[in-house]
């Protein structure tokens, strides 16, 4: 059965857009345009998926609203928020509240399908409970690129889908710079450097939260970053 | 020219104060001198028609009247006091009328009157004095009185010696006219002298006087009076004491009234004596009255003012003498056609040119103290609204600075004019503050409601590109995609200075080594701008440490980057572009914007060879949407980079400043930061 996708997009236009590129790679999708009729729609069958504009028509914070109450229908959920949007404030507010991603609009249709049918997959290993063995151990660090799930000295990470790509592009090959445009091929997306920039400042936060020694992934300036082996 | 020195010199036509007060002065004394003159010509008029009334006065003698021929007359000396007739010349010195002597000059006689007296002094030059003896003939004066009915009395004088002499009546050897004159007989050097003194009246209307010398038996004429009046014996016309007294009523201080016959003789004269009427205190210093009389050069004072007036048929006439400074009028008695003759009166008019005086001095001692309250009170306010006016130009300048929020601009609560401007100045600053803030957020906002529709565009172009293709639809499609592409470099780039705000807000700073930063930034730099050669200087004392920065190394790396690219930007290809390090000391900056002065900083100048700043664009070249590049030239170059430097700069308490080289070869962006804490600790060690 293909899995099924809210879309929560108030510019008919782009909805559509992104509704026939999903419907192409053969996922069903329900489009709604605010908050109310999406509700509605999730009550009456929880999607696998649901992607959500921040901004709905009127309601300028509707997104974060539905998305509170879709974490609060369903914690497994995967839920990603697509917007204009692309203050710091917005993403982090976006990830407080339990979003699996963070996209901004200028992403391309190809990586919107890539990052959907990631999410997908690993809340389907999660649910399936599947455990083939795609296990990266550098070190300390260990990522499972089926399940999306990584830890660091055993304690695990919660990584955002983008994160845990960026950190697995960078683990892969120790030592080696990897730039910005390399981290965005690895996360299936097309962001701006500064943006980069704050995801390896969340992930470094969220490496630093487990052990405050961590120093293991490094600023290269000017080209971008590495991972250090201890 | 400042206010000041302006109001100052506007102030001067303060000056015309003390002129108009001059003028009125001036116009006064006029009116004053007027005011004179009719008193002087009313008091004329006066005298002259009494004494038409009181002809006798004028004409004690009423024969004279028909002898109108001055040839005739013999104006005699008008004696102040009685003369001793004592034959000595001593009190005869004051006076120099009624003098007269033949052409031969040896015989002088002087005549002269007081109070109905006739006094004579007659001087002979001869050497051979004969007095009188019976037997031979003696030395003689013959004197001929003409009474006023024209009978004629001779009398002569012959001394029998020097001394006391009386006349003899010839014709009668009487006595009883033996006194009618006497008086003194004495011997001179050349000759002698004969004073006599006889009665003046109607008895002796007219003289006739001869010498006559004795030489042996023979007798010579050595003068004769009538040789000298037409052969006639003149009238003597003498001030009549009736007169005087009677011109005595009219007499005031400095007052002179002179009345003459019709012949234009004087008979009557009238001084009275200037007194000094005002006191010391009220006289004016001699030298101010000089001054003030020669810087008041009165057109009237210098012009004789006459008038002439025919009234009621007697001529008048009254004039200023500005020379004596002396009103005259001059009326004439007797009807019209019949002159008796004339009075003239003159006033001195020093008592009203002192009254001026004082009111000139009064009046420069005031002016003087007005024109200086004038001065610095004008000063004063002038120097009040030139601060006020200054203090609000240094307030436009700082916020043109941005050393004052436009909000913090001072609003002067005064309710004048300088008051209302600097209300509009707050006001207009405040909106080009608001207007700049909405600049400043324009480019978000923009970026943010342009990201939708090129979301649209782009997954529409997927679509498309999904869809079966035709050969020509590739090649739209692409072109479609790179303008859309460009489309978003230019959104990504507005939205970037408003996102580097926010992510400064929310980073933490922590050391970062900049020498590191520098030439990993370096090492990358060659690798993406091949057309470019790069050169990195770093100071000698401390190749590598102790040159950390308290801030976010990402941003500060991105701060270079738009420096650099700047600097790129501009730079011909296949220059070199040097990034210079050197340890610098923060100076307190002028503009004091966001700087922490007296720490050690560290200053990065990026140099690039191209066109150079012009120095209009100088300090706005940070501003967001400043660009010196040509509007065509680049597509997605909004004027924001430098903007992002300068932010980012700024909330690393740096500053960022740009100029031209030295050479003019190019320009030089200069980037500079304080040192943090640690590594100045670190320097400090290193130098100790």
């Amino acid at each position: 059965m293909s899995a099924h996708i809210l879309l929560v997009e108030d510019d008919e236009t782009l909805a559509a857009n992104y509704r026939d590129a999903l419907c192409e790679r053969g996922f069903t999708v329900t489009l709604c345009r605010d908050r109310v009729s999406a509700q509605a729609s999730a009550e009456e069958r929880l999607p696998d998926l649901a992607i959500v504009d921040i901004a709905l028509g009127d309601d300028l914070e509707g997104g974060f609203e539905l998305c509170r109450w879709l974490r609060s229908q369903s914690v497994e959920l995967p839920v990603v928020f697509l917007t204009a949007r692309d203050q710091d404030i917005d993403i982090v507010s976006g990830f407080r509240l339990g979003a699996d991603d963070y996209l901004t609009k200028n992403i391309s249709l190809l990586h919107l399908q890539a990052r959907i049918s990631a999410l997908l997959a690993r809340s389907r290993a999660v649910r399936d409970g599947s455990n083939q063995e795609t296990q990266l151990t550098r070190g300390d660090l260990r990522l499972n690129s089926e399940r999306l799930e990584a830890s660091w000295k055993s304690e695990p990470l919660a990584l955002t889908v983008t994160e845990f790509w960026i950190v697995e592009a960078l683990a892969r090959y120790p030592g080696q710079v990897r730039s910005r445009g390399q981290l965005m091929e690895a996360a299936n997306t097309v962001l701006d450097d500064s943006t980069i920039t704050s995801h390896i400042k969340r992930i470094r936060r969220k490496f630093l939260e487990i052990d405050a020694e961590f120093s293991a992934l490094a600023t290269a300036y000017g080209m971008g970053y590495r991972w250090l082996e201890s | 020219m400042g206010l000041r020195p302006q109001l100052l010199l506007v102030s001067l036509l303060l000056l015309s104060l003390p002129w108009a007060g001059c003028e009125y002065i001036r116009e006064t004394e006029a009116t004053l001198r007027q005011g004179q003159l009719l008193a002087t010509r009313a008091t004329a008029q006066a005298i002259a028609n009494a004494l038409t009334k009181n002809e006798e006065l004028v004409y004690p003698i009423g024969t004279r009247k028909g002898s109108s021929n001055p040839a005739l007359h013999w104006p005699l000396g008008a004696a102040e006091a009685p003369l001793f007739s004592d034959g000595y010349a001593t009190d005869w010195r004051e006076l120099t009328t009624g003098v007269l002597s033949a052409d031969d000059a040896l015989v002088t006689v002087r005549a002269a009157s007081w109070d109905r007296r006739l006094f004579l002094l007659i001087t002979v030059n001869d050497l051979s004095r004969h007095y009188r003896t019976p037997y031979t003939p003696s030395d003689r004066v013959e004197l001929s009185c003409v009474d006023e009915m024209g009978v004629l009395n001779r009398l002569a004088v012959n001394a029998e010696a020097p001394g006391p002499v009386r006349t003899r009546i010839i014709g009668y050897n009487h006595a009883a006219g033996n006194d009618f004159f006497r008086g003194a007989w004495r011997e001179t050097e050349g000759g002698y002298t004969l004073e006599l003194q006889g009665p003046l009246g109607p008895a002796c209307a007219r003289l006739g006087l001869r010498v006559i010398d004795a030489q042996g038996s023979r007798e010579q004429l050595l003068f004769d009076l009538r040789s000298l009046f037409q052969q006639e014996y003149p009238w003597l016309i003498y001030q009549v004491p009736e007169l005087q007294a009677w011109l005595e009523a009219f007499s005031q201080p400095g007052r002179v009234v002179r009345v003459t016959d019709r012949s234009g003789a004087t008979v009557g004269r009238v001084r009275t004596p200037l007194q000094d009427a005002s006191s010391p205190d009220e006289q004016v210093f001699w030298m101010l009255r000089w001054i003030f009389r020669a810087a008041l050069p009165d057109p009237q004072r210098q012009r004789a003012e006459t008038e002439n007036v025919a009234d009621s048929g007697a001529a008048i006439q009254a004039g200023y003498d500005p020379a004596s400074r002396i009103v005259s009028a001059t009326a004439s008695i007797g009807h019209s056609g019949d002159a008796l003759g004339t009075v003239t009166v003159s006033d001195p008019t020093e008592r009203y040119l002192a009254l001026t005086d004082r009111a000139t001095s009064r009046l420069l001692g005031l002016g003087a103290f007005v024109l200086a309250t004038a001065y610095l009170g004008l000063f004063a306010y002038a120097s009040i609204l030139s601060w006020r006016i200054r203090r609000l130009g240094l307030a436009a300048q700082r916020v043109a600075d941005d050393q004052l929020a436009p909000q913090a601009f001072p609003r002067s609560g005064f309710n004048d004019e300088v008051g209302e401007l600097s209300r509009s100045y707050a006001d207009l600053l405040s909106q080009i503050g608001d207007y700049n803030q909405y600049l400043r957020s324009l480019a978000s906002t923009l970026s943010h409601e342009l990201r939708t529709p090129i979301a649209i565009i782009g997954s529409s172009l997927e679509h498309l590109g999904s869809k079966p293709a035709t050969p020509a639809r590739d090649e739209y499609l692409c072109r479609a995609k790179e303008g859309l592409d460009r489309l978003a470099r230019i959104v990504g780039a507005m939205s970037e200075a408003s996102r580097i705000e926010d992510s400064l807000r929310s980073s933490d700073f922590e050391d970062v080594e900049f020498t590191a930063l520098l030439q990993s930034l370096v090492g990358a730099y060659r690798t993406s701008f091949t057309d470019h050669k790069f050169t990195l200087e770093l100071p000698a004392e401390s190749r590598g440490t102790g040159m950390a920065v308290r801030g976010n190394g990402d941003l500060l790396a991105q701060a270079v980057d738009k420096l650099v690219e700047n600097a790129v930007s501009f730079a011909p290809r296949a220059t070199s572009i040097i990034l210079a390090l050197k340890l610098d000391t923060l100076a307190p900056s002028e503009t004091g914007r966001g700087t922490i002065p007296g720490r050690d900083a560290l200053c990065l100048q990026v140099s690039n060879t191209g066109p150079t700043l012009p120095d209009a664009l100088r300090a706005r070249l940070f501003e967001p949407m400043v660009t010196l590049r040509p509007m065509a030239s680049d597509d997605s170059h909004l004027g924001l980079g430098l903007h992002v430097a300068r932010t980012i700069t700024e909330s690393h308490g740096g500053e960022l400043a740009a100029r031209n080289r030295d050479d003019g070869s190019g320009v030089v962006l200069l980037l500079t930061l304080p040192l943090s804490a640690a590594s100045e600790l670190e320097a400090s060690k290193s130098c100790g």
